[in-house]
């Protein structure tokens, strides 16, 4: 399931002195089976952009096409639509709101018109495929669990409508690195069954380590999509925007400014170890 | 609901703007007051004038100011059709009549200016919240209310309650925004239904926002106590309001104004040109 954006542009609170332009010509497509990062600065315009993924926010200037259908027209199938592209906020645990976690996990479920057996089927997936045990947790309340736990369940009460596409507002915020690495890994386990995704982050180390492509925003506008060993090799443009460089490449930059023949642009662990010991090894 | 800008502050600058925040409120006030008194059309007329001018100098859109009629103009059509329908005036000023209701001329006169005095009653006061920031109201009021806690009425915390509240709504409205977003991801549906499932339907929005602003309310509470927060005993304000000439010219102008509404009413020197007057 792809997501098509054209010249996309919206304006908060339009003729009024409050005005002001979140987003600005914006095109860019996200591809069947895209892990797919967008960074910037806080106010850039990365959440007005997701959230026009799933018409939560509707489309003023621009086109947008999920999965072949156009949803800029005012009447639209919403129910279809979000149950398609399961979004994740911010702080996701705010949203709970059940007596019982099972209860959380199957709103979204029930709200697409799910029925009591294939409901409860869902649920238990879901609370299973975020790393919970279910006949444990079922029954607790959503308040009593500990932060990460939360956010898991709310993560399951997206998963619960079995959506195409995930969208995700900084999952790992707040989080401590353990917390972090976790919900990370469970993302990649669900791709699996949910094959794009969309991923908000201010993290470099992470979009360098999941993503295979970067989208840059700055002040409402998208500077370019990049591949993480395209933008990362690219030091003037990543100053000018004061984003960072995720460690792995500022570790591979200093080896590379010291005379090792180590590529400026690795962004992975993994091909970091690989070339230092190939490197290493020709010295040896 | 990002729309609903916070109170209906106009962020322009202009002399109304910065007038002290105690002056806006005498003056309200004194307008208020002064409003009772008038009898007249030519009354009326000078307040609506005096009212246009201050709208001029405030720089807020009139329509902005007007905006604020909405709100009344049910009770403002209702009012005005009783006093119409039920006033008796001098027989011979009869314009129609059908059992208890009877239109005269007097009714007429009198429900047109019933109309006008509410009209003008509810702009002077949006001219002030259009003008003055909520925060600069509080302050304004509390400065105002202070002689009170000699009688031991605590001005200093009512006041520190209402400009959190007035802090806060802008924060609640942002996370019933971010809420409802959430749910509305998860499909939940807010607009179908008659009221009572409506309501229900608020259940998801409503539960986080209160566990939410218990959250809120607790670091507060903490946040205030580690900054060693006390109450109004020995505490400075970063913002000391202050009264500068205008402050002091545009009472001045209240209060002529005030003068010559009296002198319209009760005209005590006997004029014979007010006495003439509509």
């Amino acid at each position: 399931m792809s997501i098509e954006i054209q010249e996309l542009r919206y304006v908060y609170s339009p003729k009024t002195p409050f005005e002001k332009i979140a987003l600005d010509d914006v095109t860019l497509t996200v591809e069947d089976g895209d892990f797919f990062g967008i960074i910037g600065h806080t106010g850039s315009g990365k959440s007005t952009l997701i959230s026009h993924f799933n018409a939560l926010t509707r489309v003023q200037h621009g086109r947008i096409t999920v999965d072949g259908t156009d949803i800029t027209p005012k009447k639209i199938d919403f129910k279809s639509l979000r149950s398609r592209v399961g979004m994740v906020f911010q702080y996701p645990e705010y949203q709970l709101f059940a007596e019982t976690v099972a209860k959380d996990v199957e709103f979204g479920c029930r709200n697409i018109g799910i029925k009591d057996d294939e409901c409860a089927e869902r649920v238990k997936e879901a609370i299973e495929l975020v790393g919970l045990d279910y006949e444990e947790i079922k029954d607790r309340s959503p308040f009593e669990l500990s932060g990460g736990q939360k956010r898991r369940v709310a993560l399951a009460g997206v998963l619960a409508m079995r959506p195409k596409i995930l969208v995700l507002d900084e999952p790992t915020a707040g989080l401590d690195p353990r917390g972090k690495r976790e919900i990370l890994d469970l993302i990649l386990k669900i791709r699996s069954s949910c094959p794009t995704t969309v991923m908000i982050s201010h993290n470099m180390d992470e979009v360098a380590q999941y993503c295979n492509k970067i989208a840059v925003m700055s002040g409402g506008r998208l500077y370019g999509v990049f591949t993480p060993s395209e933008l990362f090799s690219q030091k003037e443009l990543l100053n000018s925007l004061s984003l960072g460089v995720p460690k792995v490449t500022s570790i591979a930059g200093a080896l590379a400014d010291r005379g090792f023949d180590i590529d400026r642009g690795i962004v992975k662990a993994s091909e970091l170890v690989e070339a230092i010991s190939r490197a290493f090894g020709k010295e040896a | 609901m990002r729309d609903v800008s916070f109170g209906q502050y106009y962020p322009v600058s202009s002399p109304i703007h910065r007038l002290d925040p105690r002056t806006k409120l005498l003056s309200v006030i004194i307008y208020m007051v002064a409003l009772f008194f008038v009898s007249r059309f030519t009354g009326f007329g000078i307040m609506a004038l005096f009212l246009f001018i201050a709208v001029i100098v405030s720089r807020v859109p009139i329509g902005k100011v007007l905006r604020s009629v909405r709100a009344v103009l049910f009770l403002l059509i209702f009012t005005m059709l009783i006093t119409f329908l039920f006033t008796k005036g001098e027989p011979d000023k009869l314009i129609w009549e059908f059992g208890i209701l009877h239109l005269y001329w007097d009714g007429l006169f009198m429900s047109l200016k019933l109309c006008i005095r509410l009209i003008l009653l509810v702009l002077g006061p949006a001219l002030l919240t259009l003008t003055t920031t909520p925060i600069e109201l509080t302050d304004g009021l509390e400065s105002l209310l202070k002689p009170l806690s000699l009688i031991k009425i605590p001005v200093h915390e009512l006041a520190i309650i209402m400009s959190i509240a007035l802090r806060l709504i802008p924060t609640l409205m942002e996370e019933t925004d971010k809420i409802i977003n959430a749910q509305k991801a998860r499909c939940a549906d807010f607009d179908s239904g008659n009221i009572f499932k409506r309501a229900k339907a608020m259940l998801p929005v409503l539960i986080p926002l209160f566990v939410s602003s218990f959250r809120r309310a607790d670091d507060l509470a903490d946040a205030m106590d580690s900054r060693c927060y006390k109450g109004a005993k020995g505490r400075t304000r970063m913002r000391v309001l202050k009264f500068r000439f205008r402050d002091f010219l545009f009472l001045f102008i209240m209060a002529a104004l005030f003068t010559v509404i009296l002198f319209l009413r009760y005209n005590w020197l006997n004029w014979q040109f007010i006495a003439v007057l509509w």
